[in-house]
């Protein structure tokens, strides 16, 4: 997602951020408990033998055998397929959602820096923007534009945007008040190369601290509107679904339920630790 | 424990029977990540009732902690390590945290370099000194606010009762210090650290500041433990002078004699960098580089890759503290310079 | 800075006309004609045509915005499409569990965070404090969801509470059983970030010059911590406890849904889901609202809280 042009500016070291995370253990059971889902999500759709959305009415709610490991859902489909669709499907909302905010907050921030006049009329929109909860966004769209992908994209993309904006804006601030900003306007760069290769280059390690943290965010919003019936809708495989869909057989089948909320945790337990220690190391940078 | 090379005690100036605070061989060391820092290094100090001592040195010498150590302020990382501490024939080294809480604030008390800062923000004037008054005596809530009241009238606040309504950022920096003040002398304590008191004042109000703490210490018989970077402010309010470089005692001395005849080439310095002494005749000698990183201190003298007269056991021994005239001693080999100056070219 | 509160009262102001555009776009995309909806299905076109105009839909839209406007001020929501119940009526009858369900849960997870960011503050680095921020990492990073089923299944198996609705008010004997689950899961939402923004603010705090001053003073350990550390520490509690009333609000509608809790945010839910567009509409005002309403709330709040943020010096 971010593929940046770094090098000509010094940038604040990583190397030194990777050593602290190394010496984490929890980090490192983390970063790999991310690995095996992103590669469950990924890998196994291409590797499973069945559809996730072939119904077989007599095999419903089996439990876990030697055909279908984790049992299946009510309606007979593997439960361990579903959950593979799920969890990319989660991942892609996530990513998606988080992609929209990035580029749309990131834009807004660094041109409310970059651009005096424009510093105000943006940030107050930010402001305003802010003041809303993410669910209330998730449940306008979803009232007005119908349940579904792009209310469901939009939400989380307007929910996560603001915070992007804010951050994006201050770090860009204070790599305008250095001097090589004023030696590349010297030499006479034009604005969009300025904004590109020195202010996104400098300005991009706290941006992706807070993307990181939101995309945990974005995942969770995402599973509870879908969870709700607000999101992707059925028979789509998407994780907070199925564990709504689960619900109705808690009792009975409550394993459902649990795998699909328990691969919701999975992904974004670590991927906050991943943001706090990007957050601890820039904090410790910065005192 | 570890033992300085010691050869002479160094008495009072003027004999009297009982010092107020003894200090000998005091050491503190820090855990940190990078393994231990010794802050201080076997320092020793003695402060009579009512009298004040100068305590010099750059920042990073540990004059500091020095403060932090005898109020028992010192974080748990700290290890402090003393052939002797006592106060008013106590013994602090083997005293319980809630014994010391006793007498911090009634026998022993401190005012710090930031009064911007060192008073709480949230909470008027007043009521942290009416808090002061009341963790130490048992009286009613009114009679405290009197208390508090006159103790700011004591320090020359206009309008005290005011005053003590107001918050901090309401207040002028040099109010704020008295307000501090006041709240450090409110039980009359037998010693007065004051860390710094005047480095972030205007100075115009430093020295309205120093005349206050020298007028009320007078007037209470508190004894003053002055920790500053400032010559001016030595010759202002010293009757005695520790010198400290690097975590040691290197010079110690009556006010006058050590203006005069100063001991220690890093004492030198220090005047030399204050122009208005030059014309007493001491040799000007500016001090060249920086005080060394605590963690790579060099061997023999911690002052030697600075000093000008360095000599070979300069650079191996640590030097003892020798007495060279009655009250004034110096930990340098060298001493007393006049004759190591007279000695060379 | 002068002017926080100021400042909060002109970007509400902003909010709620915002938010008040998205109740009337809300409206205006409902797929079938408002005016038939109200009309019912025996409504004659005559009858049609005279709530058309009454509702203002034969002038332009803006006119019909502030036509909107007015009757939001009048307490008018309209009416449900599904069963013609008076939308404001309905929404202050689910108002009051929803505001039962947020306090519950707060009443535990905000002692609960704070004592867990002392606790790691005071121990920085040892066993507890890496406890007490796993607990808040893990707190942030489970779906409420999963937490409220877990709960249901917990207590069908050992029955300990109802798992279902409201048994009236929480302070009652039948009250209470019925919203210690629902508040236990929407309380967890609040205990990480309240216990790791203590945390950060309070270690800060214990090492700020004035507590050094109170140390000096001879105040004890329960002094030097409660009385000046914490009461520093304070304002950005409050602050993040506002901002935190949104995740909050995002977890009372999930758990309303799971425990059948007659709050606004179940009603929101079942209105979308039915498409009951006015019902919705209402739902989502007053939520806006009242997110609004407790952000002032918090801005007055801290300003109590720091003398400095009430001068104007």
């Amino acid at each position: 997602m971010t593929d940046l042009p770094a090098g000509e500016i010094p940038a604040g070291s990583s190397s030194r951020t990777w050593r602290r995370m190394r010496r984490n253990p929890a980090m490192a059971i983390g970063v790999t408990v991310l690995t095996a889902v992103v590669f469950f999500a990924l890998i196994g759709p291409m590797i499973s033998p069945y559809d996730p959305y072939d119904t077989a009415l007599r095999m419903r709610l089996k439990p876990p055998s030697a055909a279908h490991w984790l049992g299946t859902d009510s309606q007979g489909r593997d439960l361990a397929t579903r959950l593979m669709y799920g969890a990319r499907t989660t991942l892609m909302l996530g990513l998606a959602g988080v992609a929209f905010a990035a580029l749309t907050g990131g834009a807004i921030g660094l041109l409310a820096a970059f651009y005096k006049r424009l510093d105000n009329p943006l940030m107050r929109l930010i402001d305003v923007l802010l003041s809303f909860p993410s669910i209330l966004f998730g449940l306008s769209l979803a009232a007005m534009m119908g349940p579904g992908l792009h209310s469901l994209i939009l939400a989380i993309g307007l929910s996560i945007m603001p915070g992007i904006a804010r951050i994006s804006r201050g770090a860009a601030l204070s790599v305008m008040a250095q001097d090589f900003m004023d030696g590349g306007r010297v030499i006479g760069l034009p604005d969009v190369t300025l904004m590109r290769r020195y202010l996104l280059a400098n300005a991009y390690a706290p941006i992706l601290t807070y993307v990181t943290l939101a995309f945990g965010d974005a995942v969770l919003l995402a599973a509870a509107l879908g969870f709700l019936g607000l999101g992707l809708q059925p028979p789509t495989a998407e994780l907070g679904s199925i564990a709504a869909e689960g619900r109705s057989f808690l009792f009975i089948a409550p394993h459902v339920s649990f795998a699909a909320s328990a691969l919701i945790f999975l992904i974004v337990l670590p991927v906050n630790m991943l943001g706090d220690t990007l957050r601890d190391a820039a904090d410790r940078r910065a005192s | 424990m570890k033992h300085s090379p010691r050869e002479t005690m160094i008495a009072p100036q003027t004999a009297r029977p009982e010092p107020l605070l003894v200090v000998r061989g005091l050491s503190v060391t820090f855990a940190t990540d990078q393994g231990p820092l010794k802050a201080l290094d076997a320092v020793d100090l003695t402060l009579a009732p009512g009298e004040t001592l100068a305590v010099v040195g750059e920042s990073g010498s540990g004059k500091s902690v020095l403060s932090l150590a005898l109020m028992g302020l010192l974080p748990p990382t700290a290890k402090i390590e003393a052939d002797a501490l006592t106060f008013d024939g106590r013994d602090l080294t083997g005293l319980r945290e809630p014994d010391f809480r006793t007498l911090r604030g009634t026998a022993m008390s401190m005012i710090f370099q930031e009064p911007a800062t060192a008073l709480n923000p949230v909470r008027r004037i007043g009521d942290q000194i009416v808090e002061a008054i009341r963790l130490h005596e048992d009286i009613p809530a009114p009679k405290a606010r009197a208390r508090a009241i006159e103790a700011l009238a004591a320090t020359g606040i206009p309008a005290p009762a005011e005053r003590a309504g107001a918050f901090p950022h309401q207040l002028s920096g040099g109010m704020r210090q008295r307000a501090l003040i006041a709240m450090a002398l409110v039980h009359r304590p037998r010693l007065l650290i004051a860390d710094e008191p005047t480095t972030a004042l205007d100075v115009t109000v430093q020295a309205q500041i120093l005349d206050l703490i020298r007028d009320l210490a007078r007037e209470t018989g508190t004894a003053t433990l002055f920790i500053t970077h400032d010559m001016g402010v030595v010759a202002e309010m010293a009757d005695r002078v520790s010198v400290f470089y690097a975590g040691r005692l290197v010079e110690t001395a009556p006010a006058p004699a050590l203006f005069s005849s100063p001991e220690h080439p890093y004492t030198v310095g220090l005047l030399g960098s204050m122009p208005q002494m030059n014309a007493r005749g001491a040799p000007m000698l500016p001090i060249r580089g920086t005080v060394p990183d605590p963690r790579l201190m060099p061997p023999g003298c911690h002052f030697h890759p600075r000093c000008p007269f360095a000599a070979g056991a300069c650079r191996t021994d640590r030097p003892a503290l020798r007495e060279i005239r009655p009250g004034q001693a110096s930990a340098c080999h060298l001493a007393p310079l006049i004759e190591t100056l007279e000695a060379r070219p | 800075m002068p002017g926080r509160l100021a400042h909060r009262l002109l970007v509400s102001i902003f909010v709620l006309l915002g938010v008040l555009l998205v109740g009337f776009l809300m409206l205006q995309v409902m797929p079938a004609d408002p005016a038939a909806a109200i009309a019912g299905a025996q409504g004659t076109d005559a009858e049609i045509e005279t709530i058309r105009r009454h509702l203002g839909l034969d002038k332009p839209v803006m006119v019909q915005f502030a036509l909107y406007l007015s009757r939001v001020v009048q307490g008018d929501l309209g009416q449900s499409i599904i069963n013609n119940a008076s939308v404001f009526t309905e929404i202050t009858r689910a108002a009051g569990p929803t505001l039962e369900l947020m306090c519950a849960a707060m009443i535990w997870s905000l002692p609960l965070g704070l004592s867990l960011g002392i606790t790691a503050a005071l121990r920085r680095g040892g066993i507890l404090d890496r406890v007490v921020m796993a607990i808040s990492v893990a707190g942030v990073s489970i779906p409420v969801f999963w937490v409220g089923l877990l709960l249901v299944q917990l207590a069908a198996s050992t029955r300990a509470f109802p798992i279902q609705g409201r048994g009236g008010a929480i302070w009652t004997i039948d009250g209470l059983p019925h919203v210690i689950l629902p508040a236990t899961a929407l309380g967890l939402i609040l205990l990480g970030p309240v216990a790791r923004m203590t945390r950060t603010t309070l270690s800060d705090a214990l090492n700020a010059d004035h507590v050094r001053t109170a140390r000096a003073k001879g105040a004890g350990p329960a002094r030097v911590v409660l009385g000046h550390a914490l009461r520093t520490a304070l304002l950005p509690i409050i602050t993040l406890v506002g901002l935190q009333v949104g995740a909050l609000m995002g977890g009372a509608v999930v758990t309303e849904t799971i425990f059948a809790w007659p709050g606004v945010g179940r009603l929101a839910v079942n209105a979308i889901t039915t498409g009951d567009y006015p019902m919705a509409q209402g739902a989502i005002l007053f939520l806006a609202l009242a997110f609004i309403v407790v952000n002032i709330a918090v801005d007055i709040l801290s300003e109590l809280a720091d003398p400095r943020l009430r001068s104007r010096t």
